[in-house]
This record gives C-alpha cells, structure tokens and sequence, in this order.
C-alpha cells in the first residue's frame, strides 16, 4: 500500500515537472514570436512616433529626389521657398528636382562628358549624346532650374552649387539647340526671343566656373556663333546648318 | 608540489596575457578600421550621439533602449549605476560581450543578388552599380569585458559605429557621399549602495577615448584641386581626444510578491565631458528619467519601461528623439525576448542564457534624419558571450 502511494507521490511529482516544464516550453514558443512581433504589428515597420515630430520637409524632399519622386519634391521645395526666400540649399535642390523631371540630372550630364570627350565630332553633336529627348516641355523645366540656380546670389554659392550651375546652364543651352536641331518646323519658326535666349544661355554657360569640359564646350559654341553676322535668328541657324551668314 | 603551483601561475599568467592582448588588439584593431573608414570632419558643436547612451546593450537596444530602470549585465555601466544595488546577492555577473551591428540595406542587396545570381539573372550593369553606390553601409561592433558586484564594478569596454551612404541629389543636388562614424573606448567602473530598502544610489567613472566623424564628400570634391583639399580636410578634421565621462544614477523601487514599481533617474556626463587637447565637442550634462512596470514571478519578470532621456533638451532634440519604450520577458533568467519601440521605430529581440555562452539577436532601427521618421536605418545585431554565475 505504501508503495502504491510512493509511486502516485512519484507519478504526481512527475507529473507536475512535466507540466510545469511544458508550461515554460510552451510559454517561450508561444509569448517569445509573439512579443517581438508586436511592435513591427502595431508599426507595421513604420515609425510611430512621427506624426508627433516636428515636420522636416527640406529631409523628406531629400528622400523623395532618392526615390525619384521629383514632383513631390518640387512641391515641398516650393513649400519651404515660400517661407524662406534665403533657403538656398532649397533652391539648388529644386534646381535639380526640376531638371531631374527633364531627364538631366548632374551625375548624367558628368558622365555623359566624360563619355562625350573620348568621342570625335562637334560639341553640338557631343551634347546630342548626352542629352535627353528636347521639347517644350523639357524645355519650360530646364528653363525653371536655371532660373532657380541663377537665383541664389554669386556670393552665397558654394562649390557644389556652382558647379551644378554651370552644368545646368550648359544643358539648357544645348537642350534648346537640340530642340531646334531635331523641330524644323520649330527653327523655321523660331522667335528673336527664342533666338536671343539661346544665345544668352551659351554664353552664361561659357562664363559660368565650374565643370570644366562642358564649360569648353559651351564656351566654344558661343565664340562661334559671336562671329556669326547677322541677328540671333540669322546665327541660330547658321549655326544649325539650315542657312548660310 | 611548488613547481606544480607555479607552473600554473605562470599558465595563468601566459593566459592571462593573451586575453588582454587579444582585446587590446581588438580595441587597437577596430581603432584602426574605424580611423581607415572615417573620412574628413567638419567641426559640429555637438557630439553625433547626442541625447543617446554611450553604449547600449544589444538586447536592451532591441527591447526599445528603455534602460534606466532595467539594464542588461554591462549595460548598468552606462545606463544607471545604482541599479545592481537593489538585487539579492553579492557577485552579479563576470560577463563578456561581443557584439556586431550590420545595416540591414546591404544585406538586403546581397540577398536579392545571390538570388538573381543562382537564377542566372545578375547583371553587372549601371543598374546594379548605381544600386551598390546608393545602399547605406552600416557597420558597428562592441566589446565589453568586466565583473560586476551589488557595491561596484570594473570593466573594459570598445564600441564603434560607422555610416555610409551615396546619394545621387545630395543636399543640394550633386552626387554626394554622407559619411558618420563614432567610436569610444576605455574603462568604466561604477559603485552603488542602498538606501533603505526602496532606494539606491550609484556613480560611474569613464576614462575614456573618443573619436567621431561627420562629413559630406560631394563630386566638386574631386573636381579640379578638390581632391588635394578633401585629402586636406581628411587629416585636420578627424576628431579624437581623451576624456573622463562621470554618471550619477537613483532608482526607488516599491516591491510585492508579485508586481514591481521602478522610478529611476540619471545625470550622463555630469558637469560636460571635455577631451584633453582636442577639437572633440564637449559631451553635454544631461538628466535622464525612467519608469519601469514588472509584473513577476519568483523566477520570471515582464519589465515594461518607458525612459525620456535629456528632459532639459540640453541638445533640442524633440521629445520624440529622447524617448524608448519597451518591454522585457525574461524566463527563469535563461530565455529572454524583448520588444518596443527605440525612438518611435520598432526592434526586437532575443536571448538566450546558457550560463558558458549568452547568444543574443536581433533587430532595431537607428534614426539619421534630424526628426525621427525620416530616414530610419534598419540594424540587425548578433551578440555573444559570457555571464556568470
């Protein structure tokens, strides 16, 4: 009898460590998952304490030129330019937002040069290579972007604002020459507006400082079409090869 | 019998000095590989980590770094000093920690190409590279050596950070490269005592070498005689000094059988932490608080914690930059999880204790964006080691 009774006492004891080991084995499968789950759940990988932070929106138009969302970031530039005139980091970004909805971007254009100086032929047709697609469209963005660079004071540009100026002065002249070059209904037509901002951009581009081979360019062009006679229409289209000074 | 003993005295001692030259080297070592990976520095007034720990234990880190009021092992070092006061027992832990930080971008990218690879699709083409150029690194390690008693403790310790990340618009436009690193190592001893029953108090003591790193390499670097200046800027702009970085730390606790109430507060770098003939910004004095919820059993606990560090905004960050939350389950001492949110992002974690070898893992995110949401670093960790008894 006693040794039935041990043996329940032993059982029962058994038992319970069973148990109680069970109850922990199972404790860390079942809360371990799920207590470090919860908080990517209730986030969904989000961070959420964000909606109580202060908004940096110059940051997130950073990310979204990352992201190639260019528009976007246009919008939160122009935002922040609204309120601060003197943001000038803001404008050189927008700068490149906007060139960027051009198709141009600052390390395209860099190395398309260095692709363009190992290869033979005009500077008119070195930017050929380089450039995207022209038209009106592109134009208007190219045109906002320098507008945006030539904003900033001379004296508050820092190296890297001044080289992205120089740069995009130098597409936007060559971009307009492209236009013409492959419209000719457009160059038939061409305005002494048209003409004359052509002419003025190559020669901003030719004087801006910075990059140096597409400054060359620009700036080989511009004497050539100087010593054009004739009205900016005239040497806009000499220049182009649909007339003779 | 005596040559016996003296041969393992002497054993001891050849023992000994291979452990300390293997984690000098290893200090020396990572000095070395955070000096080759840090670039030109521009002087900031303010230190990178600002309102954030020295040191962070891995799965405190991923438990949401809410640590003033429970601190893994060597993590009371530099979270609260007066926290081994309250336990039971003399000797808490002889511990060592080894622990790498990798950024989970770069990993990501090496996933997706060993996947296109074994389908036969990778392409080594501008694609692939402008993804390379663009993926963050993100690189850390830490090493932590010492014991640790209720009345005080030694230790040793070595923790670096770096961040790379190429960005094709820059802040202005052009191509840039964002380069951060951060680095300290020293000694951190601390001693605490009880006050009551419900009370301790304690201070730590941090000599310690710091050296950071902050620069933005953009393309007009490299332009015209760009390089020679950046090389230039490289050579005078990397900050390192020595410094003593000293702590003060209180907790109360209001204990019953089953339910823990903490309420701890902290003094990081009490009266600046200011390097010895160096351009390294001063560390700024900052008070920190911390409430901790533990429900438990005589074996386990669920430590649920919020901590708001530098409640003065000595560094203007917003409240939302200064505060963790998180919670901790911790099973009969041998298996931990921990969850909760570090500085509004989601991390996670696990630990397991086996006494000869602590394995630690896990997930956390590290904010680079002046705010927090904004650009969010994803980290995972791996940490091993020792803990004894």
């Amino acid at each position: 009898m006693k040794k039935h009774i041990q043996n329940f006492n032993g059982s029962q004891a058994y038992l319970a460590f069973s148990l109680k080991l069970w109850s922990r084995a199972s404790a860390c499968i079942l809360l371990g998952p799920l207590i470090i789950s919860i908080p990517v759940i209730v986030s969904c990988g989000d961070n959420v304490a964000e909606r109580y932070a202060p908004a940096n929106d110059y940051e997130k138009a950073e990310l979204d030129m990352e992201r190639s969302q260019f528009s976007q970031a246009s919008e939160k530039l122009e935002t922040i330019l609204t309120a601060e005139p003197n943001h000038h980091k803001a404008r050189s970004l927008l700068a490149a937002a906007y060139a960027a909805q051009a198709g141009i971007t600052t390390l395209g254009l860099i190395k398309g040069a260095a692709i363009a100086s190992g290869t033979t032929g005009s500077p008119i047709k070195k930017f050929n290579l380089i450039l995207p697609e022209a038209s009106s469209g592109s134009l208007t963005l190219m045109d906002n972007a320098c507008t945006s660079m030539a904003l900033i004071p001379d004296a508050d540009l820092t190296t890297e604002m001044s080289l992205q100026r120089s740069l995009f002065f130098s597409a936007y002249a060559f971009l307009q020459i492209k236009f013409f070059a492959t419209n000719a209904e457009a160059l038939a037509n061409i305005s002494a507006n048209d003409a004359a901002k052509l002419i003025q951009t190559l020669a901003n581009a030719a004087s801006s400082s910075g990059n140096s081979a597409l400054t060359t360019l620009a700036a080989t062009v511009s004497t050539s079409i100087a010593a054009i006679p004739g009205d900016d229409i005239t040497k806009v289209k000499v220049t182009l090869g649909v007339s003779t000074p | 019998m005596l040559s016996g003993v003296s041969h393992k005295i002497h054993s001891f001692k050849r023992s000994h000095k291979i452990v300390t030259c293997a984690v000098f080297g290893a200090i020396k070592i990572s000095f070395l590989a955070f000096i080759q990976l840090s670039s030109a520095t521009t002087a900031h007034a303010e230190p990178l980590r600002k309102s954030s720990l020295l040191y962070e234990n891995p799965f405190d880190l991923s438990a949401g770094g809410a640590s003033l009021t429970r601190a893994t092992q060597e993590g009371v070092l530099f979270a609260n000093p007066s926290l081994p006061a309250l336990g039971s027992g003399l000797l808490r832990w002889i511990y060592s920690r080894t622990s790498i930080h990798f950024g989970a971008d770069a990993i990501d990218l090496a996933r997706e190409s060993f996947k296109k690879k074994k389908a036969g699709e990778l392409k080594v083409d501008a694609q692939l590279i402008e993804s390379v150029l663009k993926t963050p690194i993100h690189v850390g390690n830490d090493l932590n050596l010492g014991f640790i008693t209720a009345f005080g403790g030694v230790g040793i310790f070595q923790c670096s950070r770096t961040d790379i990340q190429g960005r094709q618009f820059g802040s202005v436009g052009l191509p840039e490269v964002r380069t951060r690193a951060e680095a300290a190592a020293g000694v951190a001893a601390f001693a605490a005592m009880p006050v009551g029953d419900t009370v301790s108090v304690g201070a730590s003591f941090k000599p310690l070498y710091a050296a950071e790193s902050y620069e933005n390499i953009s393309l007009s670097d490299f332009s015209g005689n760009g390089t020679q200046q950046l090389l230039s800027e490289l050579k005078s702009n990397t900050q390192f000094g020595l410094g003593l970085s000293t702590g003060l730390g209180a907790t109360a606790q209001y204990r019953t059988t089953n339910f823990d109430l903490r309420l701890a507060a902290t003094i990081d770098d009490l009266g600046q932490t200011k390097f010895i003939n160096s351009n390294v910004s001063p560390w700024k004095q900052i008070v920190n608080i911390g409430l901790g919820l533990i429900p438990h059993t005589r074996s386990s606990a669920v430590h649920c914690a919020f901590d708001l560090r530098d409640v003065q905004a000595a560094y203007g960050e917003h409240w939302t930059r200064r505060s963790r939350a998180g919670c901790k389950v911790l099973l009969n001492s041998r298996v931990g999880f921990g969850a909760g949110f570090y500085q509004g992002w989601p991390s996670f974690g696990v630990v397991l204790n086996l006494v000869f070898l602590r394995l630690e893992a896990g997930s956390y995110t590290r904010e680079f964006g002046s705010e927090v949401g904004t650009i969010g670093r994803r980290v995972y960790f791996v940490a091993t080691g020792f803990e004894m008894p």
